[in-house]
């Protein structure tokens, strides 16, 4: 598998009234081609910013390679999935959102641009929906809508910042399992940041735990036979381990 | 999930027919007092309704210049400065948003400017380019461009860093960032500047020409100026008055409204 992204010992500092506050550390990681990497850690501790640095929304230290180019800047081979359910422009219709995105990729053809977004709202069971506006939406079908605009740039990466933090159980499952669908269909690559434990186990190819200093303590694939269940033989001792992990019990 | 917004629109609409319903209402009953005082009153600077109507109806075929006359001069002339206007500070407040020196300047005129009243300006106006239409229209750019541009200005300010963020992510240049999205995504303060860049000149534009009586302008102002004065004839003013509520009421109903339905509101950006 070769690497999509390479970091080397990146630091990334705030300044706080105090001074210079250090969020991560001397961070080292690569990311394969195909890879979905889940990154589990408590509050605090840069995942956020991890993805935000690779991004190219924040100034950093030390190197971020993607693809074979240094980050320096936001860019469309980086595409943010954000938390926040308001990230789809309002003025644009659900087809116009991923629209916008074909067209930045430089699809200008009418016919290939109806094909493609029809694709992808039909992968989100969301075609229906493709001439209501954003705030018709429920915020999980917003977050599908969103996701599905990332893939229209078809990025190196998607970066998914706690997309389904905010939403109930039940559309919490769907999306995952929607995702995990479409993820390994599609071999995306994938950066997923999130506090759920089971969503980093039933997502995950990979799942990363962040400590509070912003050093990753745990960096392995995920041990479990895919997709994932609940019942999936392993899951509760692998839960348990990463749980007390979290606490602090285990490095 | 379909069903919500059908029976939202549904309460809106009804919302909105009860609201016009209670709007009329009050007038009729305003229309019904006016003229159990004008008429039980008579008052010669305080006709009753149906003298003012008359008036207004004649006017229109007035053997002297006819009202609408007036009425499309002074008409012809806010739109030409509103556009005038409104396009200079769509254009002032995104180079302010490209650049932080012209920001930092037109934020300072701004402060300046927008305190400003048109009418202020006037002597001025009279002294360096005449009682004329020139400076009539200066003086509608001035009401809407500073106004207008304020609203603007904050509408960038408080648009939601999440829409910023995606446009970088987009790679967005400055440009392309500037008219899909910052413009689109700040539209409710460009309409709000408008509006109140639209009454503002209105109001500017009809006190100039009342101020420049029977000068070379020919606006509704003047004709007000000229029936109180010259004609004597108060229902005439009254009529010119209703007039000018008249098309306030059309611009807000009949195109401020319906822009904001068709966008802002079917945007989900304000109720």
């Amino acid at each position: 598998m070769s690497d999509i992204l390479s970091i080397v010992d990146l630091t990334k500092q705030y300044a706080s009234p105090r001074g210079k506050a250090g969020v991560l550390n001397n961070l080292n990681l690569t990311v394969g081609k195909s890879e979905f990497v889940c990154i589990l850690g408590p509050s605090g501790c840069g995942k956020s910013t991890l993805l935000r640095c690779i991004a190219g929304f924040e100034d950093y230290q030390g190197e971020i390679v993607c693809n074979g180019h240094k980050v320096k800047k936001p860019s469309i081979d980086r595409m943010m999935v954000f938390q926040d359910y308001n990230q789809l422009f309002p003025w644009k219709t659900v087809e116009d959102n991923i629209k916008y995105a074909l067209k930045l990729r430089g699809e200008k053809d009418s016919d290939a641009l109806a094909r493609k977004v029809e694709e992808l709202l039909h992968n989100v069971g969301l075609y229906e929906y493709r001439k209501f506006y954003p705030h018709e939406l429920s915020g999980g079908m917003k977050q599908r809508v969103a996701i599905s605009r990332a893939r229209a740039i078809n990025p190196e990466i998607v970066l998914m910042d706690e997309p389904f933090a905010a939403l109930d159980a039940i559309t919490r499952n769907r999306l995952q399992w929607n995702l995990y669908e479409i993820s390994r269909r599609e071999k995306v690559t994938v950066m997923f940041v999130t506090h759920n434990i089971q969503e980093a186990i039933t997502l995950g190819s990979r799942v990363l735990i962040m400590n509070s200093n912003g050093e990753i303590v745990v960096d392995e694939q995920n041990p479990l036979q895919q997709p994932v269940r609940p019942s999936t033989p392993g899951y509760g001792e692998l839960w348990d381990r990463y749980s007390r992990i979290l606490q602090g019990e285990e490095g | 999930m379909t069903g919500w917004p059908v029976s939202n629109k549904f309460l809106s609409s009804k919302k909105q027919y009860t609201g016009i319903a209670v709007q009329l209402v009050f007038l009729l009953v305003c229309g019904i007092a006016w003229q159990w005082y004008a008429t039980s009153r008579n008052i010669m600077g305080f006709p009753p309704l149906d003298v003012i109507v008359s008036h207004l109806v004649d006017s229109f075929t007035s053997p002297r210049q006819p009202i609408l006359v007036y009425m499309a001069h002074s008409f012809l002339l806010i739109v030409e400065g509103m556009f005038i206007g409104a396009v200079a500070a769509v254009i002032l407040s995104g180079l302010s948003v490209l650049n932080n020196v012209i920001g930092a300047i037109y934020k300072l005129l701004i402060s300046i400017f927008d305190l400003l009243p048109g009418v202020a300006l006037l002597p001025i106006l009279m002294i360096t380019i005449g009682a004329n239409d020139m400076s009539i229209l200066i003086l509608v750019i001035h009401s809407v461009l500073w106004p207008m541009s304020r609203y603007i200005m904050d509408g960038f300010r408080m648009i939601p860093k999440t829409y910023i963020e995606v446009g970088k992510n987009f790679g967005l240049g400055m440009y392309r960032m500037l008219v899909d999205v910052y413009i689109p995504a700040s539209f409710a303060n460009v309409l709000s500047g408008l509006k109140v860049g639209w009454a503002r000149a209105w109001r500017g534009l009809i006190s100039a020409e009342m101020i420049f009586g029977a000068a070379q302008s020919a606006g509704i102002g003047v004709y007000i100026n000229n029936a109180r004065t010259i004609w004597l004839d108060y229902p005439g003013v009254y009529g010119a008055i209703f007039l000018i509520i008249l098309v306030g009421v059309i611009v807000e109903y009949g195109f401020f409204h319906v822009i904001e339905c068709r966008t802002v509101k079917k945007w989900g950006m304000i109720k």
